[in-house]
């Protein structure tokens, strides 16, 4: 890694196709302004050869940004990988649970004895973070209507082969995401509702902006939604999202890490003023969404990156997940992972510790 | 822009220099019609495909039925789907032509005095169920209602047989009176003028603690309630499985089958007014319920109005969610001795001329 | 027409004005019209057309508007906000009328710590529930009320029995003093985060002395955002408009000996919040502005979203008439309150009536 001279620092990102700001960002180029003008130079992981993808999830990288779901971040944390937790986005509304129209399940209640499909990645050379979502959310579903997990039958719904369909290099997210493959769902999603429309099992869990696409069709139904709840710990899935930095990067460049969080500041306040535009801008990164979810998502979540108690609460409730259920070996302090200095002085020097409301 | 000789899949039209008249009746329901009639736009559509417009409910009343059964050759329709299924289902030939999915599915009501909070406390109690004596159409108001009283039994973990479903009879006319109107607007404010109408008697039984709940659709549970007496216990718009909401809904455009195939053009231009109205709804919702308001008089009032309107999508389609609501309300009319005799939605459906009025509007 | 003012408390310098009707008035930090009425200046312009003059109640030195806030005990008041103090002064102290209801209560929440492991009420069967009770005997405990009710139909939606429950007293002193202020927005200005993040039920909470505790949106909103608490009940989420009578629908009442000799006072009043009312049902967002400075809310954006929906100007409907008397029944049946009286004899609609009729035709801005 260099040193501040005046040669400029090669910076690599890389952002889930999830409700963050970091899309918008980029979108806008303010990423790139912002970094440039401490002589950082932007660069997108996928356009680089598919060999480095992997670390999306591992985050190897010694100068490496990563935005999104934090099932990986989190793992990578557990499995001793450097990193800092520098922002955190709270923008999910923990999905639902779909059952086929006329197949007589109405409620969760009604699932007693019957299949519900848990995904499962056959590799394992990363966490198998979508299955820890669906697994969250099935389990949530359960509880709230008084199922307990040995009185259904989880089936694993295993998928072979690539995350996805093609290891082309691209430049962007929305590159990427809008690749038709990807689009048409083609992709790690579409394993659970192939299973349930062709009678594997009797129901699934998914987010609620592709659970709308799949309703479109009409013929399948939502039998419960996590989001109508008033507890906010049911809408914790792979979420808050984790923006967090390489160690060295952070400890050798601070004001590249500041830089990422002006321009991430700045797109999240552009955004609760442009939702229209800003829907528009997250439509071509989340695939297979629901356009009306997302015109929603937009005005309902706060998209501005912030380390609040509740924020971090809600990591602490996500890794207390992935421990117990075997999808991390060891425990960490969330409160030593987090760096708010990097936030705080991005926005100019306030302290982001309080309530975020 | 002449339409004389549009030419479509299947036929190619005869220009004929007569005008047609093409009658149409819609139902109380938030469709796009409703605008579209109030707006002129209807009118001036027909008008320019060579067709004139007149309101069912302007001619005597013997001809009033077919609203529900559909007899009438040159005759549009836009409301709930449970006559227009059950017209097809009796061999009446109509072709679905547009659906508009625009209801909650319902709620449940009971007095504020009874000690039930919620759908399971009707164990052993009585719901009323109204039931039409003549059978000289479906009695889609009971279906509508039934079917809701099953859902909410069914979602709170309740059988039909766990509760008492106390029919509430009624005989006599259907109308107060046997004047014609001239458009919707004048249809439904005579009817709300009229109080005991038939479609009070189940408030009036649960009022009278004749039974311990009813059904009711949005519009009329809000106005129950501003009464202060009855409460609800279960909103099926509240919750996520859109089934709930086949409630006589989706609501069905349909057009007998001898205007559709003689004159396709009337049949575009009625679609063209529906998706002017639609869309116009959906960039005006404050305006649209002042609108509504004052046709369907007896709803609840503007604030209800339009936060329901904000709901839904009012320009129609036949989309595959809509085709399956249909489907599901269909198997509900079927399995609840309803029709008679099942059919194809899909052969029903007849999305050609929709497609060419999306073109053209 | 003008009348002096008969009261002890009355500051001296109330009789230089003595050819104008000195009126009392008095606002809970609640969403109600009259409070966008005083923000806007349009109560003392109603006040001014029929020869009147408003006065702040807690404009008094001494903290002496304070305990009249709940009881009512001056002649010539007007009270608008909360319910249970209304009722109980109405049928315990003093002789009003019930001039005008408006239903934008929060039917509140249940809270429980995040790391409890419940997410139903039905969790908390034999668990402790926290509920608020003020020693101070000389007001109405209105808060423990308020919550005493909610927790009730908590638990009577999810099936637990209140036998299947132990309710904790958490006892305060309830004395908090306020420096005179000239209106609303000052006064509550001056202990703004004690209320949203204090109280002896959190700390209860907290301390985990108890499980759960019955808390009011607006509160939630701050508890959530500390990452501690978790909503896991909520009675606006309900079709049941039963559930949401707690401290509500908002009363506006007013002395009867007063309203019997200035009707056209009343009227002003009403006319006043009935502008206001319209005002706020068109521009909401710069309603929620205002009700910012005068209720105890975390921000304006989150009360636009809360009031979207509601109808701020007043009525006496049947339905509020109703849910009055379940408050009133309520507060009867759990000791809160002594004598029975008939809501429908308390409410007055002619002021209303009159209201209304005046401002036929009157540009509504």
């Amino acid at each position: 890694m260099s040193r501040k001279t005046t040669k400029s620092t090669e910076v690599i990102y890389t952002i889930c196709p999830v409700l963050v700001a970091s899309h918008v960002a980029v979108a806008k180029g303010w990423l790139k302004t912002e970094l440039a003008k401490v002589k950082a130079d932007l660069k997108y992981l996928r356009s680089l050869p598919q060999e480095e993808w992997l670390t999306h999830f591992t985050h190897a990288r010694s100068n490496q940004f990563r935005d999104g779901g934090n099932i990986p971040s989190i793992w990578a944390r557990s499995e001793g990988r450097k990193t800092r937790l520098i922002g955190l986005t709270f923008s999910t509304d923990g999905g639902q649970i779909l059952a086929r129209v006329g197949s007589g399940i109405n409620r969760v209640s009604d699932l007693k004895g019957k299949r519900i499909g848990l995904f499962q990645r056959a590799a394992t050379d990363r966490v198998d973070f979508h299955r820890a979502v669906v697994e969250h959310g099935i389990l949530a579903a359960l509880e709230l209507n008084g199922v307990k997990p040995r009185e259904v039958k989880l089936v694993d719904l295993r998928l072979e082969g690539p995350d996805h369909p093609t290891g082309a290099p691209v430049n962007s997210p929305a590159e990427l995401w809008n690749r038709p493959a990807e689009r048409n769902l083609a992709s790690l999603y579409t394993r659970e509702i192939g299973a349930l429309l062709a009678g594997e099992v009797e129901a699934i869990y998914s987010n609620r902006g592709r659970s709308l696409t799949y309703q479109a069709q009409g013929n399948v139904k939502a039998i419960e939604d996590l989001g109508r709840y008033p507890d906010w710990t049911l809408q914790i899935a792979n979420s808050p999202f984790t923006l967090a930095v390489s160690e060295e990067l952070a400890s050798e460049h601070p004001e590249v890490v500041v830089a990422y969080l002006k321009a991430a500041i700045k797109a999240g306040r552009w955004i609760k003023d442009h939702p229209l535009e800003a829907a528009g801008i997250f439509s071509k990164v989340l695939p297979g969404w629901d356009a009306g979810v997302v015109a929603e998502s937009v005005t309902r979540f706060d998209l501005v990156p912030s380390l609040s108690p509740q924020n971090l609460a809600g990591i602490n409730i996500e890794k207390e997940f992935l421990l117990k259920h075997g999808y991390i070996k060891n425990d960490f302090d969330v409160n030593d992972w987090a760096d708010p200095r990097f936030i705080e002085e991005a926005l100019g020097g306030k302290s982001r510790v309080l309530p975020a409301w | 822009m002449s339409t004389a000789t549009l030419e479509l899949p299947r036929k190619t039209v005869k220009a004929k220099p007569a005008v047609t008249e093409a009658i149409y009746t819609i139902c109380p329901v938030l469709v796009a019609s409703h605008i579209a009639v109030h707006k002129g736009w209807l009118e001036a559509e027909l008008k320019r495909a060579g067709g004139s417009l007149k309101y069912l409910w302007s001619m005597p009343q013997a001809d009033w039925l077919s609203h529900f059964n559909h007899t009438l050759p040159n005759q549009f329709r836009d409301g709930g789907n449970i006559p227009a299924i059950h017209a097809r289902s009796e061999g009446q030939r109509t072709k679905l032509i547009g659906l508009t999915f625009s209801t909650d599915g319902g709620q449940i009501l009971t007095r504020v005095d009874s000690e039930i909070n919620k759908v399971a406390d009707l164990k052993g109690r009585k719901i009323g169920l109204y039931k039409r004596v003549s059978t000289d159409r479906v009695d889609f108001w009971r279906g509508t209602a039934e079917r809701g009283i099953l859902l909410a039994l069914d979602l709170a973990g309740l059988k039909r047989e766990e509760v008492n479903i106390v029919d509430l009879p009624v005989s006599g006319p259907d109308y107060p009176s046997a004047d014609p109107t001239r458009n919707p607007a004048e249809r439904f404010g005579a009817w709300s003028a009229q109080p005991g109408s038939h479609f009070q008697v189940e408030i009036e039984a649960l009022l009278a603690g004749k039974v311990d709940a009813i059904y009711a659709n949005r519009g009329r549970a809000h106005r129950f309630q501003a009464e202060g007496k009855v409460k609800l216990i279960e909103d099926l718009g509240s919750r996520p499985d859109w089934t709930l909401q086949v409630a006589n809904a989706p609501f069905t455009i349909t057009v007998s089958e001898k205007l559709a195939e003689e004159h396709p053009e009337i049949v575009v231009a009625y679609l063209r007014a529906a998706i002017k109205a639609g869309r116009w709804i959906e960039s005006h919702r404050d305006e649209a319920a002042d609108i509504f308001g004052q046709i369907i008089s007896h709803w609840a009032g503007k604030c209800v109005l339009r936060s329901e309107l904000q709901k839904y999508h009012f320009v129609p389609n036949l989309s595959p969610k809509n085709l399956a609501g249909v489907e599901v309300e269909k198997r509900f009319l079927l399995r609840q001795g309803y029709l008679r005799q099942d059919f194809e939605v899909k052969d029903w459906a007849a999305p050609q001329y929709l497609d060419q009025a999306l073109k053209e509007a | 027409m003008s009348a002096l003012l008969e009261t002890t408390n009355a500051p001296a310098r109330v009789a230089a004005r003595a050819s104008l009707t000195e009126v009392y008035y008095t606002i809970c930090p609640v969403l109600n019209a009259a409070n966008v009425a005083v923000e806007l200046g349009w109560l003392d312009e109603e006040f001014k057309k029929v020869g009147a003059r408003a006065i702040y109640l807690r404009s008094l030195k001494d903290n002496a508007g304070w305990i009249p806030h709940y009881t009512h005990s001056l002649p010539n008041l007007f009270r608008d906000g909360g319910s249970i103090p209304t009722i109980q002064a109405k049928a315990d102290l003093t002789d009003t009328k019930l001039i005008g209801l408006t239903a934008t209560q929060s039917g509140g929440q249940i809270v429980v710590r995040t790391d409890s492991g419940f997410h139903r009420v039905a969790d908390l069967k034999g668990k402790r529930f926290g509920l608020f009770k003020s020693l101070n005997k000389e007001k109405i405990d209105f808060a423990r009320a308020s919550a005493e009710y909610g927790i009730i139909q908590a638990l009577a939606v999810s099936g637990l029995k209140r036998s299947e429950v132990e309710i904790v007293d958490l006892e305060e002193a309830d004395e908090p003093v306020f420096q005179p202020a000239s209106k609303p927005s000052e006064l509550w200005s001056q202990n703004a985060s004690r209320r949203l993040l204090g109280g002896k039920d959190v700390e209860a909470l907290k301390e985990r002395r108890v499980e759960a505790i019955y808390s009011h949106a607006a509160r939630s909103v701050s508890l959530v955002a500390s990452g501690e608490f978790k909503v896991i009940e909520d009675l606006n989420r309900y079709p049941d408009w039963t559930l949401r009578v707690a401290n509500g629908p908002l009363t506006a009442a007013v002395n009867t000996e007063f309203a019997e000799k200035h009707p056209e006072v009343v009227v002003a009043y009403l006319r006043a919040a009935i502008r206001a009312g319209h005002w706020i049902n068109a521009h909401r967002e710069a309603a929620a502005e205002i009700f910012q400075r005068v209720t105890f809310s975390p921000n304006p954006k989150w009360i636009a979203r809360t009031i979207a929906e509601f109808d701020f100007v007043p009525n006496l409907s049947a339905q509020n008439l109703v849910a009055t008397e379940i408050e009133k029944n309520f507060l009867i049946d759990h000791g809160y309150v002594k004598n029975d009286f008939d809501v429908r004899k308390w409410a007055d609609a002619s002021f209303l009536e009159t209201a209304h009729k005046d401002l036929v035709g009157v540009s509504r801005t």
